[in-house]
């Protein structure tokens, strides 16, 4: 017993435990010894720690066990490794822990007092067995930990992976600067980014419950309804329009539309450019590219005509040979004629000649006239202008013109300052100018009238007037006769040769030094020209 | 001593009417219907006035004054008869060596007669 117990207090040193069971084994008369304890969640009877772990069949040990449980105490045979001790007696102790002898002839009187002795085997067996089970699971709980952990850290990276992600498409999503709209098939909005509320001018909730028409140009509401064919039909396609923004105002769009799956249903997505901008550049450019057309055309056509004038300007040389040579012949010969240079003359011949002389003079002051129109109005026609005493060039017409005044009866009188000042003119024309005011003042006026002729000096211009007391001029005439070819219906105009021409080349000759003629006048009491030239 | 006159002038109508007055003046006359002949003909009679027209065919009046050199013909006086009025014209047959322009729709028979006296004096 003594000896027993020793044993048994040495065999929860494990190093000993195969050694000191064969000698508790042979104490008691057997040959080996295997305790036996219950593994409560698999329910079946495991070797303890330190006795062999491998029996040969499992069933029969675990059967073997059961009837120990039940009997407490029982018999039987067991496989055995030791061939020659495989007689078994099995001692149970409750039904947590069987003790199995094997071999050799135990004696039922040291059987007893193993039995005393069992409870305390159990409850050590018993133990270790759950400190096993707790080391065990102690480590699997730290493995279980750790993987968790691991995972919790995976999963907390990919969550930030994710998050990052999103938050990059989400801002793609909020600072773009094109539109974006997903709509569904119903032409409700989904979703909408601020570039595309802000550029309606709408904000988020107003634009968020809009339908297709509030925004979309009434001229392309039947696009929207093909796009929503075609991208149900799976294309991708870029269309141009118009769209509305909320003040009103139109704003012009691209917009790429495609179908996409959106919270698991098919919705469509657009992505809206303005290139109102854009646009803009368009037109400006296609309006530089007309303007320079235009220009290109202007070109064109001020080239042609100065063509035309060219040309103008060579008819007017060539025709003032061509249609003053025969005048010119019939006047010599006519001439001739009348100087008796061929026999004398009849008075009816003579009068006859003169006649027909006085009329060829007709046409060839006619065709100078014309000639002089056009050469004023030609671009050719340049001012040679000196600075020149005007009150001689006055007075130079005026004497110019006495036969003229005599045969009228008529007086002319010239005012004029003292000192004499020169005023920048072309002589030969201003001197044309005088002469068609003077002449017509005469032409105009009654026999026995005065004319008068005036000159200021005005500081920044000369002031020339001539004046006369005849016929005048209606109101409505007043503008008219300085038209080309106007001759206005008077009492004397009747009596008054000319081809209408002289006021005109009055107009334009003095609009060419850069000055003016008025004409005051009323119907019946005289005509007043003032001309005013720049010093 | 008798003075001769060159007339080139390409209307004969016109060459007539002159040669008929100005001979009759006891003037030598020639003439030329085109400035080529007229320059073979200044070169034969050294003519004391040339009356010198301006639109002729073959070389007109300008070619005729720019291809003489007037200071040649000292004693030759050049006038320009011709019905083209134009100043500028004027200007350079002036510069060319004309002695005058003479608007000759504006002159009778009888006004040239005095005008040829008068240069030719």
């Amino acid at each position: 017993m003594k000896n027993l117990l020793a044993l048994l207090g040495q065999i929860a040193d494990k190093s000993q435990r195969p050694k000191v069971t064969r000698q508790i084994a042979q104490e008691l008369g057997a040959e080996h010894l295997v305790i036996f304890i219950k593994d409560v969640e698999i329910d079946v009877f495991l070797p303890a720690e330190g006795f062999p772990q491998t029996l040969q069949d499992f069933h029969t040990w675990q059967n073997f066990l059961v009837s120990s449980i039940k009997k407490k105490i029982h018999h039987g045979t067991l496989p055995f490794p030791d061939q020659a001790a495989n007689h078994a007696v099995g001692i149970a102790y409750k039904d947590e822990c069987v003790l199995v002898l094997l071999g050799g002839k135990p004696r039922e009187q040291k059987l007893e007092s193993l039995r005393e002795l069992l409870p305390l085997l159990a409850s050590l067996f018993k133990h270790e067995r759950h400190m096993m089970h707790s080391e065990a699971q102690l480590k699997l709980t730290d493995i279980s930990l750790a993987t968790t952990q691991e995972m919790a850290h995976k999963l907390d990276t990919t969550r930030r992976e994710l998050h990052t992600i999103v938050t990059q498409y989400r801002s793609i999503f909020e600072s773009t600067s094109d539109a974006i709209m997903i709509l569904n098939y119903d032409g409700h909005l989904v979703e909408i980014n601020p570039a595309c509320y802000r550029m309606h001018g709408y904000t988020y909730k107003e634009m968020i419950r809009l339908r297709v028409r509030d925004y979309i140009h009434p001229d392309d509401h039947h696009k929207f309804m093909e796009i929503i064919k075609k991208t149900k039909a799976g294309k991708v396609f870029t269309i141009s329009g118009t769209h509305v923004k909320k003040d009103g105002t139109y704003i012009s769009v691209e917009v790429v539309c495609s179908g996409f799956t959106y919270k698991g249903q098919p919705h469509l997505l657009a992505v809206v450019r303005d290139v109102s901008q854009r646009r803009r550049a368009e037109e400006a450019l296609r309006r530089e590219f007309e303007t320079e057309q235009r220009m290109e055309l202007l070109m064109e056509q001020r080239n042609a005509l100065r063509k035309v004038n060219k040309t103008k300007d060579e008819f007017i040389a060539l025709a003032s040979h061509q249609l003053r040579t025969p005048a010119t012949v019939v006047k010599q010969y006519i001439a001739l004629i009348m100087s008796e240079f061929a026999g004398p003359l009849t008075h009816d011949q003579m009068q006859f000649l003169q006649i027909a002389y006085d009329s060829n003079e007709r046409e060839l002051s006619i065709i100078s006239d014309l000639l002089k129109t056009a050469r004023i109005d030609s671009s050719r026609y340049i001012l040679n202008k000196v600075p020149r005493d005007i009150v001689s060039i006055l007075e130079e017409s005026v004497g110019d013109l006495n036969s003229m005044y005599e045969s009228s009866k008529q007086t002319v009188v010239v005012q004029a300052p003292q000192e004499s000042i020169d005023v920048p003119v072309d002589p030969i024309e201003i001197k044309l100018v005088f002469m068609n005011l003077l002449e017509n003042a005469s032409k105009y006026s009654y026999p026995g009238t005065e004319i008068n002729v005036a000159f200021y000096n005005r500081g920044s211009y000369a002031e020339i007037v001539i004046a006369d007391t005849g016929v005048g001029v209606d109101r409505e005439d007043q503008q008219r006769i300085f038209d080309k070819f106007t001759r206005v219906d008077n009492e004397l105009s009747d009596t008054v040769s000319g081809t209408g021409l002289g006021l005109y080349w009055v107009k334009r000759i003095v609009e060419e030094h850069k000055g003016s003629v008025r004409l005051t006048s009323k119907l019946g009491r005289g005509s007043k020209f003032t001309v005013r030239l720049p010093l | 001593m008798t003075k001769s006159i060159l007339i080139v002038e390409d209307e004969i109508m016109l060459q007539d009417v002159y040669k008929l007055v100005l001979s009759a003046q006891g003037y030598k006359i020639h003439t030329a219907n085109n400035g080529a002949e007229g320059i073979q003909q200044l070169k034969a009679t050294r003519p004391d006035m040339v009356l010198l027209d301006l639109f002729m065919p073959v070389m007109d009046g300008k070619e005729f004054l720019r291809n003489v050199d007037t200071s040649d013909y000292p004693d030759t006086k050049f006038v320009v008869y011709t019905n083209l009025s134009d100043t500028d014209t004027e200007t350079e047959m002036l510069e060319l060596g004309a002695h005058k322009f003479v608007l000759k729709s504006s002159m009778t028979p009888k006004d040239l007669v005095a005008l040829v006296k008068v240069i030719t004096m």
